[in-house]
């Protein structure tokens, strides 16, 4: 069974595999995923699959690179997976300046710089998230962030109904 | 010659009526009697991701021809969803509709046309459990089109999913939540429904899916 699933960006790769071999020193099972096209097939099979079992499902997210295809299908599976298992950790890692993914904007995230000693912090730090689990905690800018969309859903839908009573000029 | 009194309207999404394109999903689904729940559903889960619903409903019956509001409002949307799944032979004549493949080639266009990628058009196709879409549009295989079995259910999930995982998206209850408020959502529409018979106006059925959408807390 895989403790960790790594989600990466093909750009940041090597740091995946940096932090995936530092989690395995402390006794962590992780699961990468592969790039292989010619078994994408295959390979989305084994990445749900993996999804599934994984603990802690890790965001790695490097800075000023949009998230690819595959790294879309694996942001959806791990939102589909974690409705199903809310006992399930999302956890992103942001690299550097990275945005973080919009549907994890509100768990805690892990900030590294990117240099090779960062890992052996983060795979710590992951460590004791799979011993102790993430303090739950309502989310207030969450909240607030909801309202103010559908505030703003409302003032535009207040103004096209505005509009559909024809003037005369 | 004293100038003619005439009558006009801004549109929605142009003028002062501008909407956000990053925030806006057009909807693109049959409207006929047989889809309408299925329409809803997405109508109300874009709402509750935090996407302005758009449509080529939205500007009722104005003098403005079909195609050009179609048009206006894909290019307003950063997002549209595309349900292919009334391509098929239908009624005594074995007739296709094809208007929805029509709009995905706009949204394609679209997308073709925005040089900066952080606002490149996406979208989500949607088709029914043993489609044959990939017969009659092969182009459209690398595109990875969501199947959904046809329920309410399946499709809220569907949508959600992807568009909770878009950029822009509000953090939002869970679908399961969103399903349950999807009834209430009807139950709102079957008002509107019973003061304005089918021609509901489309900012009314916005504001009825934002006033339903499950709140955070």
């Amino acid at each position: 069974m895989n403790s960790v699933f790594i989600s990466y960006f093909p750009k940041t790769r090597k740091q995946a595999e940096a932090l995936a071999w530092e989690l395995e020193r402390l006794g962590v099972s992780t699961w990468l995923p592969g790039r292989q096209v010619s078994v994408e097939a295959a390979l989305e099979s084994q990445m749900l699959d993996a999804m599934k079992e994984a603990r802690v499902v890790v965001f790695l997210v490097g800075p000023q690179i949009s998230a690819s295809d595959w790294v879309q299908r694996e942001y959806r599976a791990a939102l589909e997976r974690f409705w199903l298992d809310e006992d399930k950790i999302l956890m992103p890692v942001l690299i550097g300046n990275a945005d973080q993914p919009a549907f994890l904007r509100h768990p805690p995230s892990i900030k590294v710089d990117g240099r090779r000693a960062d890992w052996a912090r983060v795979a710590k730090e992951i460590a004791k998230i799979l011993n102790e689990g993430v303090p739950a905690k309502k989310s207030r800018a969450a909240i607030k962030e909801q309202t103010d969309r559908l505030d703003l859903i409302e003032k535009q839908a207040y103004a096209l109904r505005a509009s559909e009573v024809p003037k005369i000029v | 010659m004293k100038r003619q009194p005439q009558t006009f309207r801004e549109h929605f999404g142009a003028g002062k009526l501008t909407t956000i394109p990053s925030k806006s999903v057009f909807v693109n689904c049959p409207f006929d009697d047989d889809f309408e729940t299925l329409f809803d559903a997405i109508v109300f889960a874009s709402t509750c991701c935090g996407f302005v619903p758009r449509s080529a409903l939205e500007s009722g019956t104005v003098a403005e021809s079909r195609m050009e509001r179609i048009a206006r409002a894909v290019f307003s949307s950063k997002y549209s969803i595309h349900d292919l799944s009334r391509c098929r032979g239908e009624g005594n004549e074995n007739l296709a509709r094809f208007n929805m493949p029509l709009e995905l080639g706009i949204a394609m266009g679209r997308r073709m046309a925005t040089p900066r990628k952080k606002d490149k058009h996406d979208w989500l196709v949607l088709v029914r459990e043993g489609h044959q879409y990939a017969k009659y549009i092969s182009d459209l295989g690398g595109f990875d089109p969501k199947i959904h079995d046809g329920t309410t259910e399946n499709l809220i999930r569907t949508v959600v999913a992807w568009l909770a995982t878009r950029p822009e998206a509000i953090p939002l209850a869970t679908p399961r939540k969103v399903i349950n408020a999807f009834e209430v959502f009807r139950k709102k529409k079957a008002e509107l429904v019973s003061e304005w018979g089918r021609e509901v106006p489309w900012a009314d059925l916005v504001l009825a899916a934002r006033k339903t959408v499950p709140r955070l807390g």
